[in-house]
């Protein structure tokens, strides 16, 4: 069974057609590409899939359940979280706290809990957030920078961190959006291997909007092309790097 | 007597809309919610007292000493809260319009004493056409206010500058790429929303009192407006303002104390069915 | 804000002294002076708890208001006792809270603002107005006094101010545990990241919309308990004792403090009561004085006068380290 699945998916913005019957899936473990030239509407895609917008049709089929309008944390809470292009982190808090702050939703303590907990019992569980948090921080080669400012980090370390942020929920499906943007070679490398990392581990599927071409035609399992909001190919790599269509696409925004 | 009322009705309309349109222009473009418009529109009723009530000067030259020092209000507003404040998210400069708007009206009071003034209108007495007898002190306030609304369509579609507010009301990213000076514009924005402000205080000077507090009032129906029109949308302002104003007229007499639950209610009811340009964050 | 544990001595002995205070000084003037104090510092801590999220409430007054009315009422038209009452009067100000915080929640921090301001012109109203419930421009008097048995002893609440001050300072410090307690802990962090990063917090499983109800109705529950106290301790609960214009002493209070920490809510309340003591004799200036002290502590000191020693210190170091790089930079020259 896919793990992510759209029929049909259209969003209209008062007459413009953003995105028009996109089908696509993905399966556990999956990497899968999302392409396409400036403006083809792959941010909507993703804010449509995400849950930031509502779909005009079409559905979202996620682990055989309609989940086509659901908002952005009840989809977390089911296992599928995106990262965003701009404004990746919690900026005023220290990258240790960033990943306190995402786990703790996780960690099951809430409003009343907070209250009501005896400083034994608080002890307890911010030890064990802080060794997840740890644990996370390594696993993106950040555990180094724990107490510093997360707005103070270079822009390629804040978009790994996103990515430990987007994985404290432990996901099941993760939506990057533009992940490797500004990020140079070694970062890239770092962020690439964190990617596969899961995808191995933990069978998690991987949707990834990029405009790095070589970070999709080495990485991805499978790569969707849109242009104008319509798919006009899809297929493995090797496939896409010879489609006509595709490099006309590309060709005729340039 | 309904002619007289109408009359009314559309004159007290006129200055909603000047008020809401520019009000709009810069909750819509600015993203900024400003709580001392209403003062604005204070300032030149003011003025207009002053200009024509004190000094004796011909009227034409209230409106434009208005509009000259409401736009000025409005930079020193830009210069002085918005410019330095804008990384800080649109809440704190919002409570910083808040605190001028108390500076501006016991400013006020204290240069001009609270006792509300009257102010002559530029033209008085009745005329008769056929058997129907209305005041003539309407007139003038709608011929301005239609008069200032054609202007600013005309800016607004016609100019350059006009061109430039409306691709920034859309994409103020869209604008920056396109290399457009964002603070230059903003400054004309300012002078824009200060002059129909004036306006609004010039033409309700005559047909109202003018005292420190007179644009309080006038700051909820516009945010009402705005609300109700769409943040930035210049015809949402115009039929909402008309709206609200011919209500307001025919509903004075009926409604009074009721108002406030009136107007809040309504406000209440907009956020639940349309709520658009108010919801999230940014 | 976690303190580090010596600095726990600071508070502790501060609320100390508080508790010994009435032994020796017995004077109302005084007594009320620091129940006022007590009652503001509830509301403050509230209007703070909100401003994290990135709201600001002007209308805390009115939710304190609603508590005494509720006190007031209950009290007046059935047998029910203080301790049943009390209750009460946080959970109906809490009820309005979630109704009013579930549409007005949705909206930006600065119409959410305007809203408030428009609830208060509004329920001032109504309090005025529904005359059957209320009261009407006269209000409800006289609150009968609370009957408390504590040890076997009969607490007497209508002869002298001690005993309210004592019921005020309890709910100050409990209100003030539960502040701390929360904004410290990793919740606390949570509700920073409400004001500023809605998305990506939401990206986590949090649901925004909730902890926002949840903290303003906590606030605008303590805001009742507060007025609780205040309808018995006054005797009299009236339309005219709750308005905007506190409710805009409240904000200016917790922005002057310092909006970063409870402390800071607390140091702004004290400053304000100062400033109210100071302003007396000009009421009709403290419209421009408060404007003007909003607009500078915008511009000029937006960490507050909590955050202002760390300012300094900062810019000590700023301009020390300057220092050392300018005979460089002349050199090259």
């Amino acid at each position: 069974m896919a793990l992510l699945e759209t029929q049909k998916l259209t969003k209209r913005f008062s007459g413009l057609k953003a995105v028009t019957d996109l089908d696509l899936s993905v399966n556990p473990g999956q990497l899968l590409g999302l392409i396409g030239p400036n403006g083809a509407g792959k941010t909507t895609t993703f804010n449509l899939l995400s849950g930031v917008l509502m779909p005009t049709s079409g559905r979202v089929i996620y682990k055989g359940k309609d989940v086509t309008g659901y908002k952005p944390h009840k989809l977390a809470r089911l296992g599928m979280v995106r990262t965003f292009q701009l404004a990746t982190v919690f900026q005023d808090l220290s990258v240790l706290d960033n990943m306190r702050v995402a786990l703790h939703y996780k960690s099951g303590v809430g409003f009343l809990q907070t209250l009501l907990q005896t400083p034994g019992m608080a002890r307890k569980d911010d030890s064990k957030v802080y060794e997840k948090a740890m644990k996370l921080l390594d696993m993106a080669g950040l555990k180094n920078f724990a107490d510093q400012k997360a707005g103070s980090l270079p822009g390629g370390h804040q978009k790994l961190m996103s990515v430990a942020i987007a994985l404290a929920v432990e996901p099941e499906l993760l939506l990057l959006d533009e992940p490797v943007r500004g990020l140079d070679a070694e970062e890239i490398a770092v962020l690439l291997h964190l990617v596969n990392t899961i995808r191995n581990e933990r069978g998690t599927g991987v949707i990834m909007v990029e405009h790095n071409m070589k970070v999709v035609m080495d990485h991805c399992d499978y790569v969707v092309v849109i242009s104008f909001g319509e798919k006009i190919a899809e297929g493995t790599p090797a496939q896409i790097a010879g489609d006509k269509r595709v490099i006309e696409a590309y060709l005729g925004s340039e | 007597m309904l002619i007289q009322i109408l009359v009314n009705a559309i004159s007290l309309s006129l200055i909603y809309v000047l008020f809401s349109l520019g009000l709009t222009l810069i909750m819509g473009i600015f993203d900024i919610c400003n709580f001392a418009y209403g003062e604005f529109v204070m300032a030149a009723g003011f003025v207009t007292y002053f200009v024509v009530g004190k000094w004796g000067l011909p009227y034409i030259v209230a409106p434009l000493a208005a509009m000259v020092l409401v736009s000025l209000l409005g930079i020193i507003f830009e210069k002085g809260i918005f410019n330095p404040m804008r990384n800080r998210g649109g809440l704190e400069s919002a409570l910083a319009t808040f605190g001028a708007s108390g500076v501006l009206q016991t400013g006020a009071l204290i240069l001009f004493g609270g006792m509300p003034k009257g102010v002559p209108p530029l033209m008085s007495g009745q005329e008769k056409i056929g058997s129907i007898y209305f005041s003539l002190d309407r007139i003038p306030v709608i011929v301005g206010g239609l008069l200032m609304i054609s202007l600013l369509f005309l800016f607004v579609q016609r100019t350059k500058l006009g061109l430039a507010i409306r691709v920034l009301q859309q994409d103020q990213e869209a604008g920056a790429l396109q290399g457009m000076n964002i603070s230059n514009i903003r400054i004309v924005v300012w002078i824009v929303a200060g002059c129909l402000a004036a306006a609004a205080g010039v033409l309700l000077a005559p047909i109202a009192y003018v005292d420190p507090f007179m644009g309080s009032g006038l700051l909820l129906k516009g945010f009402a407006v705005v609300i109700m029109g769409g943040l930035g949308s210049i015809p949402g302002a115009l039929i909402g303002g008309f709206t609200l104003g011919i209500v307001d007229s025919f509903g004075m007499t009926y409604l009074g104390t009721y108002s406030y639950m009136f107007a809040f209610g309504f406000i209440m009811l907009v956020l639940l069915i349309r709520p658009q340009g108010l919801l999230g964050k940014r | 804000m976690k303190l580090p544990k010596w600095q726990w001595f600071i508070p502790i002995l501060i609320v100390i002294f508080l508790f010994v205070l009435p032994l020796f000084m017995h004077s109302p003037r005084y007594l009320s002076l620091f129940n006022q104090l007590f009652f503001n510092t509830v509301l403050a801590l509230g209007v703070y708890s909100v401003w994290t999220i990135g709201y600001i409430n002007a209308s805390q007054p009115i939710f304190f208001g609603l508590g005494a009315y509720t006190v007031a009422i209950l009290m007046t038209r059935t047998h029910w006792p203080f301790w049943a009452v009390f209750p009460m009067a946080g959970i109906i100000p809490a009820i309005i809270a979630a109704l009013f915080g579930f549409l007005g929640l949705k909206l930006k921090g600065a119409y959410f603002l305007f809203l408030t301001i428009a609830f208060c012109d509004l329920l001032e109203w109504m309090f005025m107005s529904w005359k059957s419930l209320f009261g009407g421009q006269v209000g409800i008097f006289p609150v009968p006094q609370p009957k408390i048995h504590l040890f076997g002893y009969f607490i007497d609440f209508s002869r002298s101010l001690v005993p309210y001050y004592f019921l005020a300072l309890i709910l100050v410090v409990v209100t003030c545990l539960v502040y701390f307690k929360l904004h410290g802990s990793r919740l606390g962090r949570v509700w920073q990241c409400v004001a500023k990063n809605e998305d990506i917090l939401a990206n986590t499983g949090i649901s925004v919309f909730t902890q926002k109800q949840i903290v303003f109705i906590t606030s605008c529950f303590f805001a009742g308990l507060a007025g609780a106290i205040y309808a018995p301790y006054m005797t009299i609960v009236s339309p005219t004792q709750f308005n905007l214009w506190q409710g805009i002493w409240i904000v200016l209070g917790v922005l002057v403090g310092g909006i970063f920490s409870p402390i800071g809510a607390i140091i702004g309340t004290v400053f304000m009561a100062v400033l109210t003591f100071l302003l007396q004799k000009s009421v009709q200036f403290q419209p421009l004085i408060l404007g003007m002290i909003l607009i500078l502590t915008l511009l000029f000191m937006p960490t507050g006068l909590f955050g202002l020693p760390g300012r300094i210190i900062n810019k000590i170091r700023e301009v020390s380290s300057n220092k050392n790089a300018k005979p460089e930079i002349k050199k090259t020259i």
